[in-house]
């Protein structure tokens, strides 16, 4: 059965979304495993019910619904920190639900380990493939169970297998005794869907599979998975790349903090608009803190100037002013984090200028933190935090050495201004001392924040600052933002999310593929605006010829 | 930004604290006093960590249990007071060396790196400030120059690792070599003798009867746990090694601080270079042996996470202490040193598996806790 040419067109209509209440998505949950009938003709293969996985501190998962059926391409949109990769990660066998049922060909099932997963034919292609450069191709395809005799390695054996799969994926030119460490980018991932093959997957999850390859790879990967769906394998397809959704995909489950928030909608028809608001969460109520009336313009506090590093932007160019909210809108790879950590001194600055009050900064983040830079790193637990220390510790990272005399440091001191920080923030819970790492993603994140508010921070640099914190904390985190602002501090802020760009800033700036496509005041642009400027030539409306 | 002005309380006295630092507000210091004084109190003696200080009374009742063993093998010396008393000070003598290695070790493991070198740069060190030239210039002088090669190769080993990106495995099991190689060169792999009676008189004088190199470790560990408690290059090591990325993005120059590290733990072994003379009354090259994994295993046994991030020296020195008694309580009883190397093994093993048991339910405990809280 080929997918692409029975020809069917699935009807809008049928779309079925979860309406999202906030802690009962369960119950919707039951009306979605309906499908509509001439979209998929394959029987059910897998069917996660509620599924809901916690770590410590985190929801991964809270409640999961998916449904993948025999030979369809189903696909798993949603922002990075919705829970995709746990979720493959527990349908890998890599982790295993804390609830709901996992039913893996009409059977509940829980898969104690990657190996059980495997055996049940449920392969999975990483996007760090997880190849062995220094084993040959064969190797690598039978990496775990190769044929074998007596405790040998039966070699010959292995070779003409691997060629056999080669040749079925239409890479025949591929020699199994080759080392993978030669192949490009393209061909490691034909070697780990050679071994999906071995294993006789027939689910195959492909987690972005297109992130590592150039554009005309891309479309040999699509044959491929066409191949493979006609033989009634079933695809899971990652990807942020909507524009491959609609050309590969049938279904689309679109996944928003750890939740199924739109199920089994059709791939091709759906449009753009519902398939971004149900990955960035519009329900989400914003309450943004009134932006004062305009005063007089602040000072020049950051001017950067056609500031450049290969590969990630180009040429961009941005102030901010004291008292000022400058808000960067951009999707995951448009090179806005890479720039804002340039700004920071974090990364060098292939060409282009950074000054701070009319002052050119030296490279290093110690330039930058003298200068009266702060920043708050997307990646909150890897970036900023020292986990296992206490809360007033973490507070005061970069300013201990001012309590200090002599060196010796004044612990007294760095506790009281840590409990102001905390008050004024609203920490919970409010004893500086317990270890960082008991507390949520919001107050973790407020930790990070507080650091900046010690010392003389004169611009803020905020990488997606509500990342994995709640409604309530994001609202409390708006109004600290503001606070800042009106108090004459200059704020450097990117989001995902563009209703928190737009709410939040002052100005704003759009970032594509690496550059400024558009700068206007907040209240020149709106929604619909920013996400065309944002998502044109990603994310096209309807599927392209 | 704040207006909720903290509401001041009575002020208990805080003892150990220096005057209040300029940036602070009294009465802000004074509201959080009441929950400073006590963390204060309570880490005064333990490192600032409840964690480490429960670690720590385990270490203690492995040395009790050890002194137990002792008392009841030997029972004849252990029921003379006197022995008891010279006995430990015998102990104490022999962990002295090692104990001041260890002591500069646990900060370049906390500060996320490893120092294979130690045993090289204290045998160089103690050949160095032994020629027959620098002898010439009297204990002074040795001193000097054992303090300052053991400096000046923790500081290559820094400028390595640092700057030079090496891996800190690999520069420092680099200079292991190259160290002892130049060791055995200036010594033309002859035991040098040391003709100076001050130093020779280091190992043998007594203060209030006890032997001065106990004072110089008890200094040195003194030194070192005011340094990693109590100041800002304390603070700085934590940060390194817990999390160099969060630690370089909050403005800490992780380089030269990765620097400084490698560059005290020469400093240590140039001290222990001139300690270990002293005993000897000479130095060679190979002088000194293994000491490196004496030192990492000492400081892996007190609590030391060898990923960097969390250690006390209290613990690193009950380390040393652990395995210096075991050495005794073998020597006490006429049993072999294979046999001890054994049972050395094995303590280290049965510390590590006790560690991650204690880690992996602390964090456990901490993760539901927060659950069941929000």
């Amino acid at each position: 059965m080929n997918l692409r040419s029975s020809g069917a067109k699935p009807n809008v209509s049928e779309e079925e979304t979860v309406a999202q209440p906030e802690e009962n998505a369960a119950v919707a949950g039951a009306s979605l495993v309906e499908a509509p009938a001439d979209t998929v003709a394959g029987e059910v293969v897998l069917r996660l019910t509620d599924v809901v996985k916690t770590f410590p501190g985190v929801r991964a998962l809270d409640g999961v619904q998916l449904e993948v059926r025999a030979g369809e391409v189903h696909c798993l949109l949603g922002q990075n920190g919705a829970g995709k990769s746990t979720l493959i990660k527990v349908l890998a066998g890599v982790h295993q639900p804390d609830s709901g049922q996992v039913e893996w060909r009409g059977e509940p099932t829980t898969f104690a380990n990657p190996q059980a997963a495997m055996r049940a034919g449920i392969a999975t292609i990483y996007q760090e493939l997880d190849l062995v450069e220094d084993l040959s191709v064969g190797e690598n395809a039978f990496l775990g169970h190769e044929p074998r005799r007596l405790g040998f390695v039966r070699r010959g054996q292995m070779v003409r297998r691997t060629r056999q799969i080669l040749g079925r994926l239409g890479h025949g030119e591929i020699h199994p005794k080759r080392m993978v460490r030669a192949l490009p980018a393209a061909g490691k991932q034909i070697v780990s869907m050679a071994r999906a093959l071995s294993h006789e997957a027939r689910l195959i999850i492909m987690d972005e599979p297109s992130a590592v390859l150039a554009h005309d790879e891309v479309g040999n990967l699509f044959r491929i998975i066409r191949e493979l769906t006609a033989q009634g394998i079933a695809v899971i397809y990652i990807s942020h790349r909507l524009e491959e959704i609609r050309e590969i995909g049938d279904r689309v489950t679109v996944l928003k903090d750890g939740r199924t928030t739109a199920a089994n909608l059709p791939a091709r028809d759906t449009p753009t608009r519902d398939l971004v608001s149900r990955m960035t969460g519009r329900s989400i109520e914003y309450v943004f803190p009134e932006r004062p009336a305009a005063g007089p313009a602040g000072a020049e506090l950051l001017q950067v100037e056609g500031l450049t590093r290969a590969g990630e932007f180009a040429d961009v160019s941005l102030d901010v002013r004291a008292g000022e909210i400058v808000g960067i809108a951009g999707l995951v790879g448009s090179g806005r984090s890479e720039l804002l950590e340039t700004i920071y001194g974090a990364r060098r600055a292939d060409s282009g200028t950074i000054r701070m009050a009319g002052r050119a900064l030296r490279a290093g983040v110690g330039a930058a933190v003298r200068a009266g830079m702060g920043m708050a790193p997307e990646e909150r637990k890897s970036q900023a935090l020292l986990l296992g220390e206490p809360i007033y510790r973490n507070v005061t990272l970069s300013t201990f050495s001012r309590y200090a005399r002599f060196g010796f440091t004044n612990v007294a001191a760095e506790q009281a201004e840590a409990n102001r920080i905390a008050a004024d923030l609203e920490l919970r819970p409010r004893d500086v001392r317990r270890p960082v790492r008991t507390l949520s993603g919001g107050n973790q994140q407020k930790v990070v924040v507080g650091r900046w508010l010690l010392g003389d921070t004169k611009l803020l640099i905020l990488d997606e600052p509500t990342r994995g914190v709640d409604i309530g904390a994001r609202a409390e985190l708006y109004q600290v933002i503001r606070n800042l602002a009106v108090q004459g501090v200059g704020v450097l802020l990117v989001s995902s999310e563009v209703p928190e760009v737009l709410g939040l800033a002052d100005r704003v700036l759009v970032m594509r593929e690496g550059r400024v496509v558009r700068e206007a005041p907040a209240g020149e642009l709106d929604e619909n605006t920013v996400l065309d400027l944002v998502m044109a030539g990603s994310l096209m409306e309807g599927a392209p010829a | 930004m704040s207006d909720a002005t903290p509401t001041p309380t009575a002020t208990p006295e805080r003892p150990q604290l220096p005057a209040q630092s300029p940036p602070v507000d009294p009465a802000e210091t004074a509201a959080a006093s009441e929950a400073a004084t006590t963390s204060n109190r309570l880490s005064w003696w333990r490192g600032d960590s409840g964690e480490g200080a429960r670690r720590n009374l385990g270490l203690i009742g492995v040395l009790v249990v050890l002194v137990i063993i002792g008392a009841m093998t030997r029972w004849d010396l252990y029921s003379n007071p006197d022995w008891v008393w010279g006995n430990t000070l015998t102990i104490l003598k022999l962990a002295s060396v090692v104990g001041v290695v260890t002591v500069g070790m646990t900060f370049v493991i906390i500060g996320g790196g490893i120092d294979l070198s130690v045993g090289a740069i204290l045998a160089l060190s103690a050949v160095w400030a032994t020629t027959v030239a620098t002898q010439s210039y009297g204990a002074g002088g040795m001193i000097f120059t054992a303090l300052v090669v053991g400096l000046s190769v923790g500081v290559v080993n820094g400028i390595l690792i640092s700057y030079g990106r090496l891996v800190p495995f690999i520069a420092t099991l680099a200079m292991l070599v190259a160290a002892r190689g130049l060791a055995a060169e200036i010594s033309n792999k002859q035991t040098q003798l040391s003709n100076n009676t001050f130093i020779n008189n280091i190992a043998s004088e007594k203060l209030l009867g006890i032997p001065l190199l106990v004072y110089i470790l008890a200094a040195v560990v003194a030194a070192g746990w005011v340094l990693l408690n109590r100041t800002t290059f304390g603070r700085r090591t934590v940060a390194v090694g817990g999390n160099p990325e969060a630690a370089r993005l909050a403005g800490i120059n992780v380089r030269r601080h990765t620097l400084l590290l490698y560059a005290l733990s020469g400093l240590c072994c140039g001290i222990a270079a001139i300690m270990l003379t002293a005993q000897a009354n000479s130095a060679q090259a190979a002088t000194a042996n293994l000491y490196e994994l004496d030192a990492i295993a000492a400081a892996i046994i007190g609590g030391t996470l060898l990923s960097g991030g969390r250690g006390t020296i209290i613990g690193s020195l009950l380390g040393v202490i652990i395995f210096s008694t075991i050495t005794n309580l073998f020597a006490i009883n006429g049993l072999s040193s294979e046999a001890q190397n054994m049972v050395k093994g094995g303590i280290i093993v049965a510390a590590v598996l006790v560690q991650q048991v204690q880690f992996r339910s602390i964090t456990q405990f901490l993760g539901r806790n927060r659950l069941t809280n929000s």
